[in-house]
């Protein structure tokens, strides 16, 4: 392990030093099949599966070498198809969509290994959480809604896939603010939630850009704030949380790993694959209208933000003692 | 914008040359799918999906939605003429198709099987383009303790179904629900069960569940005795089957009350997220039972027995796409895989999808219309070529469906754990089968397990108390239903005899009167308002006479 870690290091700055270089390298790479299978561990048409349906599209349009299919591996908050990825043989025929969920579903057990159990290959997109409400709740901003939850600590019914993301962000919120809230199991992502705030089996729950967009202007849904640094240009009128003063910013930061112990030519040569269509004027287009916003990182400058986030992560589990730190 | 102005938007959209030949291909590929043992309609749009990315989105919905009713319709083929439904949708049309395939009429039991199918979509696609948004806004008012309500409706009534015995259909659906429960807990995720083998810690693979229960065990059980394994299924005057579709519309449309409320029920429950197909064809058939004059017939090749799930199944699918196209809320696998068709053609379902995008929504209501005509044509091609596998002997036949199942079972998730899952619940079904158990509760229960698991910890999690269920109308509703269809079978043994079965039909509508009664708005409390009244009527009439009338629920 200890090796293999350093290893990983080392190739992470061989190829910052030799990036012009990768891409011809890359060419060079044979793999044992035409099409790798890319494990999205959600259900289909959940935010994950659409954003990498989309550069499955991409892929099968460019003349790479070797295309990608999209299989979704749905359960247990993403450790279902974590576990299935982490398992795979390290040949490059199987790929795995990953984002914040990994290090969530570590800290609360669900699996027993973290993001490092990977070869980071590249950070793609970057899709901020929006604080969502169902239209019958009678605050309408954050303030109100802090407001309630601070009156009836543990009350407030919220919608999160347990132990993964979207629980994570009320307990980061709620460390932030002092407040606690009932969580109420959904399955189904953010359709599942969003159904449950429609109809009012719900108060609150995380809500993506397309649900905003459109539930918003029906009445069905409120949106009170965006965890993102800056406002989005498709809900221009909803405040970060920062401007509000709660300092947090919470995104789905999605990219592709492969299983450890994969050599370095293949990750590098699916690191150039990946970063084709995010180089694309319509491609970042067509994931900017699902409210995705495409940033490309490379193999090592991955692994250091796993490094980063998954600390960030670990430090707030520890203050308010959830998962395996309780 | 009415009804007509928005078809007429859409109509251009649908009928291009290219389209067209795309919803056939679709339709046969469903069919196709459908008529395997084994191969899903869920496989097949699954399969679809990847060539509809790159066509337009009214295209590449369209043809997914000939795929799924192909699908449905394509069911009823292996149904009637092996006895095995080729999808869940179909398992009631084998009740009573099977029979009457093997009574030497199996082109009769065919071309009322299609026949229903295509008037059940027609009507359902109807009714699609002409209530959607009011149903999708009852589909709305389920909350959790609502749906589980309706987990519980669904395994009595398949309980109640088995008929004498009820005890073991009851003890089978229970067992179902433990055979759910393995694998990792719906909430957390944690292991459960699982006994530490790995594989098993993902839980039972619901289609291989299914095909050995349904399909392997019945495959056993039909080799078992030499003699049978070499006979020809459809006896050796096979080749002399003959569709009379004349006659088989005739005797649907003679039968229409149980078409339109097959129909309609199959709507209602395709509303209903998470009931779909699966449930609605069992219910049908129920119902299609207990209003019969001649309940006797059913199981041993009732024509009303095969209309009732037949209709039903292929309506259900309009009322499911109500709620997917409304709500961005799929009612099963298959709408929630047009639901990511939808998100990749940029489509944003929600409540005012309809109005937003007449165009691309009254394409998908004419689409639902037109591949059902597209379904009908194709089945009276292609039937006849099915008709053959009548001709083939039984021990063929069984070693290429179990080819197939075991085919299609590992095509869809590639391990192998799948396939001993198939083998062992093949068995275990085939040892049930024996001792008197129905299989359907076990299925069922397995299905429904994960659902009523997540809505009753969503029930305790809003921290609304058990009282909850018999506040809220819906769940009220569902429970009530419950106990009467628990009773049912008492009252059909001792129907026509002095005693409580006389007040069996006036109480059920008392009774119910309650629930629909605290629904909202201004229709259903009228509705429970005649309901009450028609209750007390047959009540004072039957209590003065004494003695029981003829009875129809």
């Amino acid at each position: 392990m200890k090796f293999k870690k350093s290893f990983l290091k080392v190739a992470g700055a061989a190829m910052v030093a030799g990036l012009a270089t990768a891409a011809p390298a890359a060419a060079a790479v044979e793999l044992p099949c035409t099409t790798a299978k890319l494990i999205v561990p959600w259900g289909p048409g959940g935010g994950t599966s659409v954003i990498f349906g989309i550069f499955e599209q991409a892929i099968q349009a460019s003349d790479a070498k070797v295309k990608i299919k999209v299989v979704t591996v749905p359960g247990q908050g993403g450790a279902l198809g974590a576990k299935e990825a982490a398992a795979a043989k390290p040949d490059g025929c199987t790929l795995f969509a990953i984002h914040q969920h990994m290090v969530v579903n570590y800290i609360n057990g669900v699996t027993d290994f973290n993001w490092d159990e990977f070869e980071p290959v590249a950070l793609l997109t970057d899709t901020p959480e929006i604080i969502g409400a169902g239209s019958h709740v009678e605050y309408s901003d954050l303030e109100g809604m802090l407001a309630a939850a601070k009156a009836s600590p543990g009350d407030i019914p919220t919608g999160v896939s347990m132990g993964a993301t979207s629980h994570f962000l009320w307990l980061m919120l709620g460390a932030k603010t002092g407040t606690d809230f009932a969580y109420v199991p959904f399955q189904g992502g953010t359709a599942g939630r969003v159904t449950g705030l429609l109809n009012g089996t719900i108060d609150l729950g995380g809500i993506n850009m397309a649900a905003a967009r459109t539930q918003r202007g029906d009445g069905g849904l409120k949106a009170f704030a965006i965890a993102a640094e800056e406002r989005s240009d498709l809900i221009p009128d909803v405040p970060t949380l920062k401007e509000l003063g709660i300092d947090m910013n919470y995104s789905l930061t999605r990219g592709i790993m492969l299983p450890k112990g994969t050599p370095k030519e293949i990750v590098d040569f699916w690191a150039s694959v990946f970063k084709g269509p995010t180089e694309d004027a319509d491609f970042v287009a067509q994931q900017a209208a699902k409210g995705t916003a495409v940033l490309y990182k490379g193999p090592a400058e991955y692994a250091e933000w796993w490094e980063e986030t998954s600390a960030e992560f670990l430090d707030a589990a520890k203050k308010i003692k959830v998962g395996r730190f309780q | 914008m009415n009804l007509f102005s928005s078809l007429g938007l859409a109509a251009p959209e649908l009928f291009t040359i290219t389209t067209m030949a795309l919803m056939m291909a679709g339709t046969f590929a469903g069919l196709l799918a459908g008529a395997i043992p084994g191969f899903t309609i869920a496989m097949a749009v699954v399969l679809v999906l990847p060539f509809t990315f790159a066509m337009s989105p009214v295209q590449g919905l369209a043809t997914m939605i000939a795929v799924y009713v192909g699908g449905l319709s394509g069911g009823l083929m292996s149904g009637i003429l092996t006895g095995i439904p080729g999808t869940p949708s179909s398992v009631a049309t084998t009740f009573d198709g099977y029979p009457l395939a093997k009574s030497g009429k199996p082109g009769l039991a065919l071309g009322i099987g299609v026949w229903s199918s295509f008037f059940g979509g027609v009507i359902a696609s109807v009714v699609l383009m002409l209530v959607a948004p009011q149903l999708a806004m009852i589909g709305l008012e389920f909350q959790p303790v609502d749906f589980f309500a309706l987990v519980i409706f669904a395994l009595t009534v398949t309980a109640s179904l088995a008929g004498d015995q009820m005890l073991k259909g009851l003890i089978g659906a229970l067992f179902g629900l433990l055979i759910a429960t393995v694998g990792s807990d719906v909430v957390f995720g944690l292991p459960r069960f699982t006994f530490g083998v790995e594989s098993a810690s993902k839980g039972f693979a619901f289609l291989p569940v299914l095909v050995g229960l349904f399909a392997f065990s019945r495959l056993l059980g039909d080799v078992r005795d030499p003699e049978n394994a070499v006979k020809r299924l459809g006896g050796d005057e096979a080749h002399a089957v003959h569709i009379d579709y004349v006659l088989s519309a005739k005797m649907v449309i003679s039968r229409w009350v149980n078409v339109v409320r097959s129909s309609l029920l199959g709507v209602f429950i395709g509303v209903l997220p998470a009931a779909g197909s699966t449930i609605s064809n069992i219910l049908a058939y129920d119902q299609a039972k207990k209003a019969s004059k001649e309940p006797e017939t059913f199981g041993k090749g009732a024509i009303d027995g095969i209309i009732a799930p037949e209709s039903a199944n292929n309506a259900t699918a309009g009322g499911a796409l109500i709620v997917m196209m409304a709500l961005g809320l799929p009612g099963d696998i298959m709408t929630a895989i047009m639901l990511g068709a939808l998100l990749v053609h940029d489509v944003i379902p929600s409540p005012s999808f309809i109005s937003d995008e007449p165009k691309i929504a009254y394409s998908i209501f004419l689409a639902f219309f037109v591949a059902n005509f597209m379904m009908l044509f194709l089945q009276s091609i292609t039937l006849r070529g099915f008709v053959l596998i009548t001709k083939v002997k039984m021990y063929m036949l069984t070693a290429v469906i179990l080819f197939y199942c075991a085919l299609g079972i590992f095509a869809l998730n590639n391990i192998a754990y799948d396939m001993w899952t198939l083998f062992v619940f093949g068995v275990l079904g085939f040892v049930m089968r024996a001792l008197g158990f129905p299989v359907v509760p076990i299925v069922l229960g397995v299905v429904l397990g994960n659902i009523a698991e997540v809505r009753l910890s969503q029930v305790f999690a809003r921290g609304d108390g058990l009282e909850a269920f018999l506040t809220r109308p819906w769940a009220l509703f569902f429970l009530l239903l419950s106990v009467f269809s628990i009773l049912f079978p008492f009252y059909q043994k001792h129907l026509g005899k002095p005693g409580w079965t006389t007040y069996f039909v006036p109480m059920l509508l008392i009774v119910m009167a309650g629930p629909v009664f605290m629904m909202p708005g201004v229709i259903r409390p009228v509705i429970a308002g005649l309901m009450l009244a028609a209750g007390i009527v047959q009540l004072i009439t039957r209590l003065r006479n004494g003695q029981s009338g003829p009875e129809k629920i």
